[in-house]
């Protein structure tokens, strides 16, 4: 353990601190291995019957779904470029456009406009390129949080494993907790869009993903 | 911006958070949460809390911190749910507890007693320093797995955990 006290002072609380024994009732460790395997429960079925759909596959099937994966397809894993929602702006904040829109846009896909619906105001704005792709982020902030939209040039990426999936407006949408970070994939008019925040919830980010606007911002 | 000015990022590998191995810092996570709670009931919860918002869905971490992301997320909690309550003002917070409270300050053997000065003692700290504490001396975080679940920096750390060890050490009596 570390933490070397510095006086005697600080090694008297500290041997009272570390000579604590507690340790957790087993009530309640009971309760968090049922959590545990209720957690589990589910990925393993998939891996079962993953596993036996892939058993009848050919070695072509086989090889067809390797260059399928991240590093077959080429371009960053969508978890990759989510990273980029925690780097900085390096542009001003695109402003309004046309209606429920902003003045900005990547790969002929305009960013949604959610300051009047959603309160979240644009606040800036990046553009990189990561592993062979361009990748435009647009910022939103609300009440002291940042959330980061991400479109990613080039075909679709795969949607990160393990994630969870959810629909709003009719659009598919995965999820997953990226080391606190949550992060929402889906797909806009072929190119993978990624919504990302820290502190935000899920179903925040959720139905900001899914949002048309009535139609105004184009799928 | 021209497609040369572009900067190029490297990521470090994710891996997920596998829930099969999350059992085994039930413990450490406990003993920090009796410290920021002060109560062996509200631990009890919170402990409980914590392990139900990360099991609630796939997660990815990028380093094998495990205890660490879980001290992150009792922190937060704590914060957002069971802060108001800690605050309150409690007669006995031990005294609910049928739990065994063992504790051997300086290697003498301690009663339960001694052991609830003790917490009751981290308990009382600011919030800073308690949540220090308790990330290094209760749960064993090193300090760089504590500055990152707390959200500060290494120094930071040091200094609070320093002043937090000697206002616990003046609660309990300490004489030089």
């Amino acid at each position: 353990m570390e933490g070397s006290p510095g006086s005697d002072k600080e090694l008297f609380a500290v041997a009272a601190l570390r000579g604590l024994e507690l340790r957790a009732p087993l009530r309640l460790r009971e309760r968090i291995e049922a959590e545990s395997e209720r957690a589990r429960g589910p990925a393993r079925r998939r891996r079962l019957s993953l596993g036996g759909a892939l058993a009848g596959l050919t070695a072509a099937a086989a090889l067809l779904v390797v260059l399928l994966l991240p590093g077959g397809a080429g371009g960053p894993t969508v978890v990759e470029a989510a990273e980029l929602g925690t780097r900085p702006a390096t542009e001003p904040a695109p402003g309004p456009g046309q209606p429920k829109l902003l003045d900005a846009s990547a790969f002929g896909l305009p960013f949604p406009d959610w300051a009047e619906k959603f309160g979240w105001e644009p606040s800036g704005r990046r553009v990189d390129e990561i592993d062979g792709r361009r990748a435009v982020t647009v910022f939103y902030e609300k009440a002291g949080r940042e959330i980061a939209y991400t479109i990613v040039s080039g075909n679709s990426l795969p949607a990160p494993e393990p994630s969870a999936g959810a629909r709003r407006e009719g659009t598919p949408l995965r999820y997953v907790a990226l080391d606190g970070r949550t992060v929402v994939t889906w797909e806009r008019g072929g190119r993978t869009c990624i919504l990302s925040g820290e502190g935000v919830a899920a179903t925040t980010l959720l139905d900001l993903a899914g949002w048309k606007g009535l139609g105004a911002v184009p799928f | 911006m021209r497609e040369t000015d572009c900067p190029t990022v490297s990521v470090d590998p994710l891996r997920p958070l596998d829930p099969a191995r999350l059992g085994d810092h039930i413990d450490r996570l406990y003993r920090a949460a009796v410290g920021l709670c002060g109560s062996h009931a509200d631990a009890e919860d919170l402990v409980q809390e914590t392990y139900v918002q990360v099991l609630r869905k796939p997660r990815l971490l990028r380093s094998d911190d495990d205890l660490g992301y879980l001290m992150r997320v009792l922190r937060n909690t704590f914060y957002s749910r069971y802060r108001s309550e800690a605050r309150r003002p409690r007669e006995n917070p031990l005294e609910e507890h049928e739990e065994l409270v063992e504790g051997r300050p300086l290697a003498q053997p301690a009663t339960a007693a001694e052991a609830s000065e003790v917490i009751a003692a981290v308990a009382a700290l600011p919030e800073p320093y308690r949540e220090t504490v308790a990330a290094v001396d209760l749960a064993g975080l090193s300090y760089k797995e504590a500055a990152r679940a707390l959200r500060t920096r290494e120094g930071t750390v040091m200094s609070r955990l320093s002043r937090g060890r000697e206002q616990i050490a003046d609660a309990l009596g300490y004489t030089s």
